[in-house]
């Protein structure tokens, strides 16, 4: 184990243990020490979740998408790697929204009597199915050098995440999408918003996975591969951030509306400058000026790919928090106090680590999924 | 001397009314609610006015509901918004209470993953606590922000035990240790369990309905600006009110359909 990778180790298991502790904290006291409540009901545990599912959803869906349908067989090398990704980043997201629910012992109800009505049951349901056709991938692919017929069904279940993926991202997209009472949320757009970034950020970790975990990185295929792989990072990032313009302007044209005040929140409120950091300059601008460069390294382009995947970060929470910030009523926020009872938001130190323990407990099963695979004979992720 | 001249005549005394003193419309929405409740629960139609023009403001609903459902700390049912009109020195302020709507098309019911919020026979939009998930998406759901989430706080929190004999969180608590009887059920918040970590509303109090007496918001409103009843009792007094022309509901645009209704 070099020292990068102890590093790796180290920083993980640093804060899984620390943010463990802020878990424990969670689950014996409650919601009591949040910041989200009555007017602000969801806050950084949902975001997060978001970005997870995008994340799981677009790697997945961009990974079948170019092995299956524009026949790019060279990624197959990363197939083990990608699927892992997949299965324990769903873990990740189903963990941190777990930890949002005010009774996560019920979960199970929502299999039992679930009100299809609801696109949150829809949402739970295809991540179950989600997971089990991820499961039976793997499975499948682990045993596809020995057996010919689990590489076809591998294969045919490869094909199945392309629809279920994006069926699921949109759905996750529609439980904010059918809030009517929440114009920036409300309508068809948000959906198809969520899909086009699940699809920018699997495309960035695709590109990034394969950086990491083909086993012949280093030869002229692999960096051609590479470039390839970073000029369809580079289509869908301008594609998604002119689509991301031409709506915010169409809104904040629209004048004195709901949405336009939620719009004014998201790119000058308490929380921009998240957006504008994080995923503006280090998850657009940077990348695009690295994928830009007239020959991009190998380095370049994996380096551009993980601050997409970085720069997201910072996108679902304040789309999700925007809105929720504008009171119903102007005269609301006056007329009872308590705590929950404002329309100000910001994460506690609590969320923050619970978040972490999160993201520390993806990292660590990357880690450990990475080295099962190098003892079964495949290549090393260093992530 | 010069007498001073009177600025301005001075009112007459006011006359007393002629004819027999008006009930209180509290007797007479007694009255109803017996004549309601011998009927069956889905020929009964409760609806809520508010007459905004008597309202003053006071919050004694607001308090009254609190007490009544032993409310935790950042759990409202029905606050008073309040707003100021005009520039100094010619202001006013006017008052809208807002309970939950109970609309007949509720947002709130369709997004519920495990159905745990329906419109009842009654009409009343219910919580079932034991099924809640504790998920929220009711409450981003209401166009009126009439839920709130029960996080589990309590309003002795941080307060210091004394001595024996003077007041102190055991002695306080007395007030959060009783239950709220809610949906039938009396429901003690202790150890995490329901209400703790649900989504909590305004019921038009059920529980008091049900055992013939008025909502507390109704009773304890000192104006006499609430009126609760069946609207589908052709003489009580919420039918002849809703009827009105100055009859208004709070966001018709979201097409909810409440059976609050508010007079201007």
């Amino acid at each position: 184990m070099n020292v990068r990778t102890k590093s790796h180790w180290g920083i993980a298991v640093s804060a899984f243990v620390i943010g463990g502790a802020a878990v424990v904290f969670r689950l014996l006291t409650g919601h009591r020490h949040a910041d989200y409540g009555s007017y602000v009901p969801w806050g950084l545990w949902v975001g997060v979740y978001v970005y997870l599912v995008w994340l799981e959803v677009g790697t997945l869906v961009v990974f079948a998408g170019l092995v299956h349908v524009f026949g790019m067989k060279r990624l197959e090398t990363a197939r083990k790697h990608v699927l892992l990704f997949g299965g324990i980043v769903l873990l990740g997201a189903l963990a941190q929204i777990g930890l949002d629910l005010g009774h996560l012992p019920r979960f199970w109800r929502t299999f039992v009597t679930p009100n299809f009505s609801a696109p949150m049951t829809w949402m739970i349901w295809l991540h179950t199915i989600y997971l089990v056709i991820l499961g039976t991938e793997l499975r499948f692919a682990l045993r596809a050098e020995s057996e010919p017929t689990a590489e076809r069904r591998a294969h045919q279940l490869s094909v199945l995440t392309i629809p279920f993926g994006a069926v699921l991202v949109s759905v996750v997209g529609a439980v904010f999408g059918v809030e009517s009472s929440r114009p920036l949320w409300s309508g068809m757009a948000l959906p198809l918003f969520f899909l086009l970034s699940s699809l920018v950020i699997g495309s960035a970790m695709v590109t990034l996975v394969y950086a990491l975990a083909a086993p012949d990185r280093g030869s002229a295929a692999h960096t051609e591969t590479m470039r390839l792989l970073g000029r369809i990072v580079l289509g869908l990032v301008l594609f998604g951030a002119f689509a991301v313009v031409v709506n915010v302007a169409t809104i904040l044209s629209s004048g004195a509306t709901a949405s336009a005040e939620s719009v004014r929140t998201l790119l000058g409120g308490r929380h921009s400058w998240s957006l504008w950091l994080v995923h503006v300059l280090f998850g657009l601008a940077l990348p695009v000026w690295l994928l830009t460069r007239r020959v991009p390294s190998r380095r370049a382009l994996a380096t551009a790919a993980g601050l997409v995947v970085l720069g997201f970060m910072a996108v679902p929470v304040n789309l999700i928090v925007a809105p929720l910030v504008q009171p119903e009523f102007a005269a609301l926020p006056a007329a009872y106090s308590g705590p929950g009872l404002s329309f100000g938001y910001f994460p506690t130190a609590v969320e923050w680590l619970v978040s972490m323990w999160v993201l520390a407990a993806v990292t660590l099963g990357l880690l450990v999924g990475s080295r099962w695979l190098r003892r079964r004979g495949a290549a090393v992720v260093q992530p | 001397m010069a007498e001073i001249a009177p600025t301005a005549t001075p009112p007459a005394p006011a006359q007393a009314p002629e004819g027999p003193p008006r009930s209180d419309p509290l007797v007479r929405m007694q009255a109803e609610l017996k004549r309601a409740l011998a009927k069956p629960v889905e020929q009964r139609r409760w609806v809520m006015v508010i007459d905004l023009r008597k309202c003053v403001g006071c919050s004694a609903c607001t308090v009254g509901c609190v007490a009544e459902n032993k409310l935790p700390p950042g759990v409202v049912y029905r606050p008073v918004m309040q707003e100021e009109v005009g520039t100094y020195p010619r202001t006013t302020r006017r008052f809208l209470p807002r309970p939950c709507m109970q609309c007949d098309d509720p947002p709130c019911v369709s997004v519920c993953p495990v159905g745990a919020t329906k419109k009842a026979k009654s009409g009343v939009v219910t919580i079932a606590y034991n099924e809640c998930i504790g998920c929220r998406a009711c409450l981003t759901a209401c166009p009126y922000s009439a839920r709130t989430f029960d996080s589990g706080r309590s309003y002795l929190d941080g307060t210091p035990e004394t001595a024996p004999g003077a007041i102190g969180a055991r002695a306080a608590g007395s007030y959060e240790r009783a239950p709220a009887f809610e949906y039938g059920q009396a429901w003690r918040r202790a150890g995490g369990k329901s209400p703790i970590g649900n989504a909590r509303k305004c019921h038009f109090c059920e529980h008091r309905l049900a055992a013939g007496v008025l909502p507390a918001c109704t009773t304890t409103c000192i104006g006499r600006a609430t009126y609760f009843g069946d609207a589908n009792d052709a003489d009580s007094l919420v039918a002849k009110l809703v009827g009105s022309p100055n009859v208004m509901r709070l966001k018709e645009e979201a097409g909810t359909n409440t059976r609050v209704f508010y007079l201007l």
